[in-house]
């Protein structure tokens, strides 16, 4: 969507111009007030205003030159990047796919980006010979330099690696081009960055960190890894969002962390993340930990309640220690509980399960009573039946409508069965 | 006549420190969105989109789009809007009693068939007549129902809308295609987003192919230039300012995603006001500031919505007159808020600029340009003196538009032509020779009319833009010559 150099430089010019009009403007409207105070003379109050003329005028030619020239250098420079991208892929592709040999280091750029790239998108034995070449080259070391803010060295050149380093947009970039590289060796300095007082580039280094994780190979340093993962998953001080996002990313690491999380006491974890975190087992259909899951559906925050129903749903499988609770849950104050447990209500034993269903078309939350129609017709065999039977006779009015609405939605009425069953409703 | 002329160097004095205060006002809006420009392009790049899409992590939406006498538009605009690349996501279309053919035209291009309805009433509106759904396009609502209006017609949507998130779109205009996921994201990132407001850039002049904006062409008409200049200053600089102080009071119609729990939360569109999208706004602010929820409504850069502009000075007036009534009804109908602590920065200091620098702007703006040569005539000030000082005016709007024009260069899809980006140049100079008066007066008068004209909207005169070019393309093999409008 935007082009992502010489915006740090443009903001820099944008600084500069308006710290001087602010001064300009200062000094005009001081001129001004002595001026009124017949303190200061027609003369230098107009030798004032010509001085702020010039140096609007100063800063008009400042901005519009940067936009010409920026638009003139940024197309040239995008033309020529195209070609060496294209030039950098075909060679990637002779060194990965052809045994070409593979060009000194070190890499340009463009040969890292499309490097990375690569290393995106192929898996399997093509996938680690391109991890090879990402660690022959040393890409990740030289990434992880410009992500940290550590200043060695001395005298100006200190100061200038400092500077260079403090810029924001560098380093989310390096944070982006680590989150491809999903190297090991990346772990430990990102999570050393989820303290960086840069929200932003927590964000980055959380969402980097899970994908390298994701790639990690068991050993001491992967368990650490998890460790430093879970720790983070329960007091990240990050939105709950981008934590279940990171989550969502461990891929095979995400059963070892979430089951640590899930296992946790409720007063080591921020609010709300609990919530996250079983709703990512659901989403990443983590059978295994459906006990754990389990565990929480009579959980007194009700955010956890429904999460858990949700990700037991999601699973499709209802572990017989959450049957009591979901049944009971289909009755919960709440109603965003009673909804989730409505739509959990098909894992339940086929009785149970029509019961619940039965009464829930007829409870008084529209949202719950559309569940339990869309609940019931799912019911195997019978389901339908059961629905256009609730159309029926229902004893709840509001019930035989949504059934009938659901059996509509569902194309399970022709015409005349539609008109028949809507006069009789 | 020694105390006119203290009164009127007073004044002249305020309008000097108003001049002053407002231009490094917009200078510092400039700088901050240039920031969030520059973390918002890194912090969700196209590989986190990916991985947003492959986990199904993503809130579903509905996009609600009313329409009223949208005949000429709304076929190509729903089918831009069905073409978006979102996985989950609906569009309710509310034709609100439009007198042309709006609604056979949908009826015919999406096949759309009657079907019985069961829905939640939670907002009341007019009576809806019939709803439709399409043979073609399972995601497909059409609602026929009673004019009331367009708050009307989105809150008939809204009670129809099936997603947690809803989006409103004006029915002429087109959304990028990564819009929807670049706005949902934020939602499901933090919980306590409420409301999420994107740019809105004209679509005059682009070429548009299968409803996406393919190329950006400058559009020919001068007064289609300078709304150019004015959406870049509005979008890029005014509201992402706004957005980094947690003051953001318009989130605009053409374009906005809300979490629909929130909009019935807080009673949905207000029918009685002409800006509507700047009303629930304000009433958001107020319902959770005074609840003591934690909320936040931003603007984000990234997410494009294109709309067509007015292209004649006629409706362009009429357009500006009732956006300017809509914020003065909106400003007096909260003025509790103003300088209310309780209401933190939106109340601190969002209300009293949009009062003295949005509101009265027209009314000091045009008394300015009254009072310099009555001062120069009474003697008071030197022509030199008014010379120099029109020119500093002139030059600080020029240098303010080109800071937004410095940011929309930055965007992969702006104007790709030099000599574009010289015409811009050009109309940040021309802005200020007549147009840029004539629409503080047109304000200035709206402000007389706010009880005479309540509510009215005003006929909007529609060129059409998305149907020409998708007619064009469909006629000739060059749609990037022939589709140029």
């Amino acid at each position: 969507m935007w082009r992502r150099y010489g915006d740090d430089l443009y903001a820099l010019l944008v600084l500069v111009v308006f710290s001087f009009e602010a001064l300009t403007l200062g000094v005009l409207t001081w001129a001004f007030a002595l001026s009124a105070a017949r303190a200061l003379g027609g003369g230098d109050l107009i030798s004032v205003l010509v001085s702020s003329v010039a140096v609007t005028a100063l800063a008009l030619i400042m901005i519009g030159s940067y936009v010409i020239a920026y638009h003139v250098i940024s197309t040239r420079r995008e033309r020529h990047r195209r070609v060496l991208l294209d030039e950098w892929t075909a060679r990637w592709v002779s060194v990965l796919f052809e045994g070409r040999k593979p060009p000194r280091g070190p890499l340009s750029p463009e040969g890292v980006e499309t490097l990375l790239d690569l290393r995106e998108h192929l898996t399997g034995a093509e996938g680690e010979r391109v991890e090879r070449l990402v660690r022959r080259y040393d890409i990740g070391r030289r990434l992880l330099e410009r992500t940290s803010l550590d200043e060695t060295g001395r005298g100006p050149a200190r100061l200038f690696r400092s500077l260079r380093r403090r810029r924001l947009s560098g380093r989310l970039d390096a944070l982006e081009s680590l989150a491809k590289a999903r190297l090991a060796q990346s772990v430990e300095p990102l999570l050393r960055l989820l303290d960086d007082r840069e929200p932003a580039v927590r964000l980055m280094a959380l969402r980097s960190l899970a994908r390298s994780l994701a790639r990690m190979r068991p050993g001491p340093r992967y368990d650490r890894a998890i460790l430093g993962m879970a720790e983070v998953v329960m007091t990240s001080s990050l939105p709950a969002g981008a934590v279940e996002e990171a989550m969502l990313l461990l891929e095979a690491a995400a059963p070892r962390v979430l089951r640590i999380v899930l296992a946790a006491s409720p007063t080591d974890q921020r609010a709300g993340l609990v919530a996250r975190a079983i709703d990512a087992v659901g989403r990443l259909k983590l059978l295994e930990l459906a006990e754990d899951v389990a565990a929480h559906v009579t959980d007194p925050d009700a955010e956890v309640r429904a999460a858990s129903l949700r990700a037991l749903g999601r699973l499709g499988f209802l572990p017989p220690v959450a049957v009591p609770g979901a049944l009971e849950a289909t009755g919960d104050p709440v109603e965003f509980v009673r909804v989730q447990a409505t739509r959990t209500a098909v894992l339940l034993p086929h009785a149970e399960a029509r019961t619940a269903l039965w009464r829930g078309l007829g409870d008084q939350s529209w949202w719950v009573r559309r569940a339990a129609a869309h609940a019931l017709l799912g019911l195997g065999m019978e389901g339908p039946d059961l629905v256009q039977r609730a159309a029926r006779t229902h004893p709840d009015r509001y019930a035989r409508q949504m059934a009938l609405q659901v059996l509509l939605d569902a194309g399970r009425l022709d015409g005349n069965d539609a008109r028949a069953l809507r006069e009789a409703v | 006549m020694s105390i006119l002329a203290a009164l009127l160097f007073v004044y002249q004095q305020f309008v000097l420190a108003y001049f002053a205060v407002l231009n490094l006002m917009y200078a510092l809006f400039g700088y901050l969105g240039l920031r969030s420009v520059v973390i918002y392009s890194r912090e969700l790049p196209q590989v986190a989109l990916k991985d947003l899409l492959e986990r199904d992590f993503y809130k579903p939406v509905s996009i609600l789009v009313p329409a009223f006498n949208e005949e000429v538009g709304i076929v190509p605009s729903v089918r831009s809007l069905l073409a978006l690349h979102y996985p989950e996501f609906e569009v309710v279309v509310a034709n609100d009693g439009s007198r042309d053919r709006t609604l056979p035209r949908m009826i015919e291009a999406f096949a759309l068939v009657e079907v019985p309805q069961i829905y939640r009433r939670t907002l009341e509106t007019r009576p809806i007549h019939r709803v439709f759904r399409s043979l073609r396009h399972p995601n497909l609502v059409v609602i026929d129902k009673e004019n009331g209006g367009r708050s009307d017609a989105m809150n008939a949507a809204v009670n129809l809308a099936r997603f947690p998130l809803v989006c409103q779109v004006d029915a002429d205009s087109l959304l990028d295609a990564e819009a929807l996921l670049r706005a949902s994201r934020l939602f499901i990132e933090d919980e306590t987003v409420v409301g999420v407001g994107g740019t809105v850039r004209p679509m005059n002049g682009a070429v548009v192919r299968e409803g996406q904006v393919v190329e950006m062409r400058l559009p020919r008409r001068w007064i289609e230039r300078f709304q150019v200049l004015e959406y870049a200053r509005a979008f890029f600089t005014g509201r992402a300012g706004w957005s980094r102080f947690g003051a953001l009071l318009i989130v605009s119609g053409a374009f906005g995603v809300f979490r629909r729990e929130a909009v019935i939360e807080v009673g949905g569109y207000a029918t009685d006001t002409v800006t509507e999208d700047m009303e629930l706004v304000m009433r958001f602010h107020r319902h959770y500031r005074d609840a003591g929820t934690p909320y936040r409504i931003i603007f984000t850069p990234d997410p494009i919505c294109w709309t067509e502009v007015p292209s004649d000075l006629t409706t362009l007036r009429r357009q500006r007159n009732r956006w300017h009534r809509g914020l003065m009804e909106t400003l007096w109908r909260y003025r509790r808020m103003t300088l209310n602590p309780r209401y933190g920065a939106v109340g601190m200091v969002g209300m009293p600029y949009f009062w003295l620098f949005e509101a009265l702007s027209p009314v000091i703006e045009v008394t300015g340009y009254l009072l310099l040569p009555i001062l120069f005539a009474l003697g008071l000030a030197a022509p030199s003196f008014v010379a120099l000082f029109v020119v500093l005016a002139l030059l600080y709007g020029i240098l303010l538009s080109e800071m937004a024009v410095g940011i929309e260069t930055m965007l992969l899809s702006r104007y790709p032509r030099v000599r574009d980006r010289l015409a811009l140049f050009a109309a940040a100079f021309l802005e200020f020779l007549g147009f840029h008066q004539i629409l503080a007066v047109e304000r200035m008068v709206s402000m007389f009319q706010i009880r005479r004209k309540r509510g009215i909207w005003g006929q909007m005169r529609r060129v059409g833009a998305g149907e020409a070019i998708r007619e064009a393309v469909g006629q000739d093999d060059k749609p990037a010559k022939a589709a140029r409008l």
